[in-house]
């Protein structure tokens, strides 16, 4: 991602592009008129459908190298660090073993290994082995097994239900970062995340369904599998329906948001706003202010969680905003007054800070009132990999751009890596890593040029007098 | 077999309908960038939202609606482009097609259209979608290798276009 892409993005997002006159009215016509719908019936099912033991499922892969025969934690846990966002340990310590398998019409198997479920989150460790290798020996050797989107196509859609209701809400734009690894020719190993639609509870009977798609025949492997959900850890949940006026950044709209509520726990932490749109369709808060601990005045890094509620609820007329909170999670439990501080924008674009290797790390993120600064850069293989850390107050922006950064060689040039990027954001720290993924024969004397990076800074001051405080009344010490 | 589904209530054609209300824009803007003119990329829009109506409960992560709704209607503009033309390799465009470009164009969308009808769908798609590569490969069906090559080639006249202003 270049400067010129970022600029060209901002400016695609701004101008946008003209309809049809008419167009809304005669496409309200025609969905106004849809013919009643043909093909739902009973869902394609396998032939053989079958719960079965993780056990007989491990007899599948016994064939295949040690990395196949790893459980699908395991070798996310053997992946960088920042794959399993910063929550490696508490994975560890609650995620609950599941073990059962489906079997799709062509023979693939789709295997859910682990779950870890709260009242707010639900994280599964699956393991999709197909019925054919997907790539010979010699091209998988050749593939980034390490980069998430070699696998993005071959991975499992999921949905989570309950009495056959989806109660899964899943994080889109990366809100999750949901990964998936190929660890053999054959086999897929993924995590996924996404919210409760209602508070988990201990003993629901899950149903986690799942399609992946062929490319060859167009069409869809699907599959499900049921299992019983297990609380592992406490949560706090307090909905302290607190409202106060905002300003919306970079908007005339002003909006009175409700504080609906804030879950805290160690799978994560989630604040949801609530808004009225009637008779005003604005775009919502647009990263209108920072949060921070109003007893200790630390500032609280977090992400805004994209979900399909967004579109639904502007529809509605009711906006709904949810927010990931991110840092030690006994820190978040013990704060007794959460402050949501406004900010506003001295101008109206991003403006940009140069930092070279040499002056890493660094705690300038180029904003006096924070933001995020460039902790730390390293190469691994064709891999370039930027640590951002957040430094003060800090606004969902940073977290919700494509990428971040740009590369430069020692006399000021972008250089063109033409990589993938992939982001990470480590819910205890808050730290985004940013791996971009070089894939040409002469990545290694694209990343030699580089001799520094430039990344945004969000230009934003705090309104400190409209800070708005939130009393949490229940705070919990230790889990 | 396909038989009628009397399941499909009005919670569910409501639910269809804001999502394809919310994704209509996308939906023209890829449309369009495949096909010559307005009415053309509305007539797929068209059939891509009856087509999406048909296939709906197959969309099993609302999430998802918006790749998906993107993937059908790039699938039923090809679809209206095979049955009145030919696309145009960007390789097979003359270096000297870049003069028939508006030199000045008033807007990114003019400058978009202006490029090679090859490169159009995949600088929609990154641009105006924020897609990735991956995900504009998956749309498209064509390699990410693919992409990045029409990327590139449309990037350079872009800044062409958009900088010499």
């Amino acid at each position: 991602m270049t400067e010129f892409d970022q600029r060209l993005r901002a400016l695609a997002r701004a101008e946008d592009s003209p309809l049809p006159q008419g167009f809304a009215d005669r496409l309200e016509a025609r969905l106004d008129d849809l013919p009643p719908r043909c093909g739902r019936g009973t869902r394609a099912r396998a032939p053989l459908r079958a719960v079965l033991a993780v056990a007989v499922c491990a007899a599948l892969v016994v064939s295949v190298g040690a990395a196949a025969l790893l459980g699908a934690f395991d070798f996310m846990r053997e992946q960088d660090a920042f794959a399993l966002l910063g929550l490696t340990e508490e994975y560890e310590k609650f995620t609950y073993d599941v073990g059962v398998s489906d079997i799709t019409a062509r023979g693939d198997v789709f295997t859910l290994e682990k779950a870890a479920i709260d009242s707010a989150f639900c994280t599964v460790f699956y393991t999709y082995r197909y019925a054919e290798p997907q790539m010979s020996q010699a091209e998988f050797e050749a593939l980034d097994a390490a980069d998430p989107w070699t696998a993005f196509s071959a991975a499992p859609q999921l949905s989570l239900w309950l009495d056959g209701e989806e109660i899964s809400l899943e994080g889109y734009d990366n809100s999750f970062e949901p990964q998936q690894y190929f660890s053999d020719p054959q086999t897929v190993r993924g995590m996924w995340r996404c919210l409760l639609t209602a508070p988990g509870t201990n003993g629901m009977e899950l149903e986690l369904r799942g399609w992946t798609w062929d490319q060859e025949t167009r069409s869809e492997e699907a599959y499900s599998v049921d299992f019983p959900s297990q609380i592992t850890t406490g949560a706090v949940v307090m909905t302290p329906q607190v409202t106060f006026p905002i300003s919306c950044w970079g908007t005339s709209h002003t909006l009175d948001v409700t504080v609906e509520s804030l879950k805290i726990s160690p799978l994560g932490s989630l604040l949801t706003l609530r808004y009225d749109l009637t008779g005003d369709r604005g775009l919502g808060l647009l990263h209108s202010f920072v949060l921070r601990d109003g007893d200790t005045g630390k500032y609280i890094p977090f992400a805004r969680v994209w979900t399909p509620e967004d579109n639904r609820c502007i529809l509605d007329g009711q906006g709904v905003e949810h927010y990931e909170l991110f840092g030690d999670v006994e820190e978040l439990g013990r704060m007794e007054n959460l402050e949501i501080v406004p900010i506003w924008s001295h101008k109206s674009i991003s403006e940009k800070k140069t930092v070279s290797l040499s002056d890493l790390p660094s705690s300038d993120s180029g904003n006096p009132a924070g933001g995020y600064a460039p902790a730390s850069y390293r190469v691994e293989g064709n891999r370039v990999i930027v640590e951002l850390q957040p430094v003060g107050a800090v606004s969902a922006v940073e977290a919700a751009m494509a990428n971040g950064v740009v590369f430069l060689d020692k006399d000021g040039n972008e250089v063109d890596l033409d990589g993938s990027e992939a982001k990470f954001k480590n819910r205890s720290t808050g730290v985004i890593t940013v791996v971009t993924t070089v894939e040409n024969p002469d990545f290694a004397q694209r990343i030699d040029q580089i001799a520094g990076f430039w990344f945004f800074v969000e230009d934003y001051y705090l309104l400190e007098d409209r800070a708005v405080s939130v009393p949490l009344p229940l705070h919990l010490e230790g889990w | 077999m396909d038989r009628l589904d009397p399941q499909a209530g009005e919670t569910e054609r409501e639910r269809f309908a804001a999502l394809v209300t919310a994704h209509s824009r996308a939906m023209f803007r890829v449309a369009r960038a495949i096909l010559d003119d307005d009415a053309d990329a509305e007539d797929a829009v068209g059939q891509a939202v009856l087509l999406a109506w048909q296939s709906f409960h197959r969309l099993r992560r609302p999430e998802a609606a918006r790749a998906w709704l993107i993937k059908i209607a790039v699938n039923c503009a090809y679809e209206q482009r095979r049955k009145y033309g030919r696309l145009v390799p960007l390789d097979a465009v003359p270096e000297a097609a870049g003069a028939a470009e508006d030199p000045h164009p008033d807007s990114l969308w003019d400058a978009v259209r202006a490029l090679p009808e090859e490169a159009r769908a995949a600088v929609v798609l990154f641009y105006y979608e924020d897609m990735t590569v991956a995900e504009i490969a998956k749309a498209l069906g064509i390699a990410q290798g693919t992409v990045k090559s029409r990327l590139n080639r449309a990037r350079q006249r872009l800044k062409t276009m958009l900088e010499e202003e």
